[in-house]
């Protein structure tokens, strides 16, 4: 039986030693790097036509059977993050108590064998007795080395010094921080949600559909879009774009602003970002084409004028063999070159022989048409039904918004800050100790410089240098 | 005379520059690496008053914004930077040998920049999203971070020349630094990058979530910049095992660099936000 269990846990220690290796983490990190390429190549999260078109069926499927369509998402890679957790954990935690015990010692010991046989030391000789030595060395010392320590030992002296012996947690705070990031991204997908709307100017949403699970979510209050603005550059590209915004519950309105990219509106947990931004289409603002339109047909060759009573869609014979006409279309604000000739028809005009002609007739220009001075041209004379604005309308916009709820992002950038002191920490301050040895040698002093570092080896070396340089001068 | 006319002109400094460097090294002439160095400051100093012209331009045409907004600008600033960074290296290490191939790199930057047709060197107006100050921290530090990785990576490519040559017998490789030096070298460079590119990356997500909502959606610009961060992670650790110093961590760099270099240029033909930088 003894034999069976010391097995076990011998096998459940190099699991756990297995997991305490740095090895792994360079194979793993190795592997996200690898694998991550793949969903940078492969395009994620397209709709299956769309993988079906570029890879055919049997590549498709083989893609998805492996996850590699979200592989982000996937089991597997999900899976190589846990053993990246599990590393991280295991290993920190496994040297966390040597650390500890070594930074946070009252009387640090030191052991001047450790400096002995140093590459950088440094020796020079002085007249001067040791303890004299000693006495003018230790504020010199002090000054970048602010802990010191004189000890004896087998007969000679020796001065340590010592700064930033609390940098060696640095380590630790930027694996913490990595923890956190991680953390926190996972809060977010487990917690929070993310969904797309629309909202056009006036009007008003309670509820949103999740982008990720296509669920219907209740916002808890009711969000209005009182207006929207949009400038332009010359150059016809969007300069600014703005939704003045109010948050109501139970039609009060309890908190209003007005956003913009990169200035998104915060209420309850609940993050509103402009995004996009569109123009309403006619039928959804009110207004709608003419049922019956009265035109007049001018044929400037003769003089004469016909009328005509017709409806969108509806194809007429002109007289005098003047071909046909169409009213194909209608806009409630057309634009032509920038500009806005409010509501308009398009019509067809077919003759005999020619190709046929498209002509525009804006409905607040009535001798728009003339302007082709084309022999014929039409005009509108009236129109009955529907409901055309009078003048020009200011064109009516929705606003597009991202709104997401995410209450793992304060772990994340928690997670921003601990790494980058973290890392500032680890890469800029070492744990850095010197030792002057003086050992009394026919009469004379010798004396020895040498230093330890933990990182930074070079920095290291060029300190022993210039105290091995300034100390004989004191 | 505009400032893209004095940059392509710096184009030629850092060239110069670089000649310099290379000629004090390989004709053993310690004495050029005076002329290379005034001709280096020289060409940062332009580099630096060009990227600052191209601003004042920019407000001058009314849609005045930072010089970080397209490839071309960050190419001029990556030049910028490498360049800065090598002078402090200098200062600090007095390494020269490091400036032939470093300052190449820079001259590389800016003649893409300056003389490729792909790369439109035209101010044009910032979109919405792009008007943030995240933004400008994320480019600035980003480029930082790419600078330090570019030098580590001539000084991994100085290791591996070195490591060919081990007793000396070639008196060009003899005049480089010794190999403990290359190797510390390397990974004070690399811990520099890294530093940066963290903060640009968290930058750049701080940013994205500003303006979109999600701090990382897995665009391809993202994913490769956290590959590269992946890559240097793993060197950073590998250098605590024996058996992974030396000439492993030199080829680490190098494949770190490539994927600094794919995040930059390779990106740009897969899809997604980043249409620049
Ligand atoms: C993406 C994740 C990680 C990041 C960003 C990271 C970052 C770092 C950094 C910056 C250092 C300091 C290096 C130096 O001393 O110059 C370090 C050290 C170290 N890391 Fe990580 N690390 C990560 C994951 C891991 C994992 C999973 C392990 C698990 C074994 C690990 C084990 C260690 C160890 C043992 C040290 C040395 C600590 C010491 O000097 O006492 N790291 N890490």
């Amino acid at each position: 039986m003894f034999p069976d269990r010391r097995c076990l846990l011998h096998n459940k220690y190099s699991l756990w030693n297995s997991f305490a290796s740095v090895k792994l983490t360079i194979v793993l990190l190795f592997t996200l790097a690898a694998t991550s390429i793949l969903g940078t190549v492969i395009p994620q999260q397209k709709d299956p036509e769309a993988y079906l078109r570029q890879y055919g069926e049997g590549v498709y499927r083989l893609l998805d059977f492996l996850n590699i369509l979200d592989m982000y998402h996937s089991w597997w890679f999900q899976l190589l993050l846990l053993l990246l957790v599990a590393n991280l954990v295991v290993c920190s935690l496994q040297r966390l108590s040597s650390t500890w015990k070594l930074v946070f010692t009252r009387e640090p010991s030191f052991r001047p064998d450790r400096f002995r046989n140093l590459k950088n030391k440094q020796e020079f000789k002085d007249k001067r007795s040791a303890d004299e030595l000693l006495r003018v060395f230790q504020p010199h010392v002090q000054s970048s080395f602010p802990r010191t320590h004189l000890q004896d030992q087998d007969g000679s002296r020796y001065l340590f010094g010592e700064k930033h012996r609390w940098s060696r947690l640095g380590v630790y705070v930027v694996h913490l921080s990595v923890l956190l990031m991680l953390i926190g991204g996972l809060i977010g997908s487990l917690l929070g949600f993310k969904g797309f709307t629309t909202i056009p100017e006036g009007e008003s949403v309670t509820r949103i559909r999740s982008q990720n699970t296509d669920e219907v979510i209740d916002l808890g209050f009711e969000l209005k879009c009182e207006d929207f603005e949009v400038s332009f550059y010359d150059s016809g590209q969007p300069k600014e774009f703005r939704s003045d915004l109010v948050v109501l519950k139970q039609g009060k309105p309890v908190y209003e602003k007005s956003i913009r990219v990169n200035q998104p509106l915060r209420y309850q947990g609940i993050s509103i970002y402009q995004s996009t931004y569109g123009r309403v289409p006619p039928e959804h603002s009110g207004q709608s084409a003419p049922e019956e339109i009265d035109l007049l047909l001018h044929h400037q060759a003769s003089g004469k004028e016909y009328s005509l009573t017709t409806r969108i869609g509806e194809k007429n014979e002109l007289p005098a063999g003047l071909g046909t006409l169409t009213l194909v279309d209608y806009k409630a604000n057309f634009h032509l070159k920038g500009m806005e000739l409010g509501p308009s028809l398009l019509a067809r005009h077919s003759r005999p022989e020619k190709e046929p002609v498209y002509l525009l007739l804006p409905l607040n220009y009535p001798n728009f048409d003339k302007m082709r001075q084309a022999g014929v041209y039409f005009t509108v004379k009236k129109t009955r039904g529907g409901h055309v604005p009078e003048a020009p309308v200011e064109p009516v916009y929705y606003t597009g918004l991202q709104i997401k709820k995410d209450p793992g992002v304060w772990v994340v950038y928690s997670g921003f800050i601990l790494l980058i002191i973290g890392c500032f920490i680890t890469f800029f301050l070492s744990h850095q100790r010197v030792c002057v040895a003086v050992i009394q040698d026919e009469g004379k002093s010798r004396v020895v410089v040498s230093g330890l570092a933990d990182r930074n080896k070079l920095a290291m070396d060029r300190k022993v240098e210039q105290l091995s340089r300034a100390l004989p001068n004191l | 005379m505009s400032s893209s006319y004095l940059l392509s002109i710096v184009t030629f400094v850092y060239a110069l520059a670089a000649f310099f460097y290379a000629a004090a090294w390989i004709f053993h002439k310690e004495s050029l690496t005076v002329p290379a160095r005034w001709v280096t400051v020289a060409a940062v100093l332009g580099n630096t008053a060009g990227i600052i012209w191209r601003w004042a331009e920019s407000y001058q045409l009314g849609i005045g914004h930072a010089p970080f907004s397209n490839l071309y600008e960050s190419l001029v600033f990556f030049a910028w930077t490498i360049g800065v960074l090598y002078l402090w290296l200098e200062f600090r290490y007095k390494m020269r040998v490091v400036g032939a191939f470093a300052l190449t790199l820079a001259f590389l930057a800016l003649a893409y920049a300056s003389l490729s047709s792909g790369v439109g060197s035209q101010i044009s107006p910032l979109i919405p999203a792009l008007k943030s100050n995240w933004l400008m921290a994320h480019v600035i530090t980003c480029f930082f971070g790419y600078a330090a990785f570019a030098v580590a990576f001539s000084i991994s490519l100085m290791y591996l020349l070195k490591l060919r040559d081990r007793e000396g017998s070639s008196s060009l490789l003899k005049v480089l630094p010794g190999l403990r030096t290359l190797d510390e070298l390397t990974y004070q460079m690399v811990v520099f990058g890294f530093l940066f590119l963290s903060v640009g990356i968290v930058t750049g997500a701080v940013w994205a979530n500003s303006a979109w909502g999600t701090y990382w959606s897995w665009d391809p610009k993202e994913t490769w910049s956290l590959i590269t961060w992946l890559i240097y992670a793993a060197l950073i650790h590998a250098r605590m095992m024996r058996g992974w110093q030396g000439k492993r961590i030199a080829l680490i760099s190098i494949l770190g660099f490539c994927a600094v270099i794919f995040t930059y240029f390779g990106v740009n033909y897969l899809p997604g936000l980043h249409s620049y930088a």
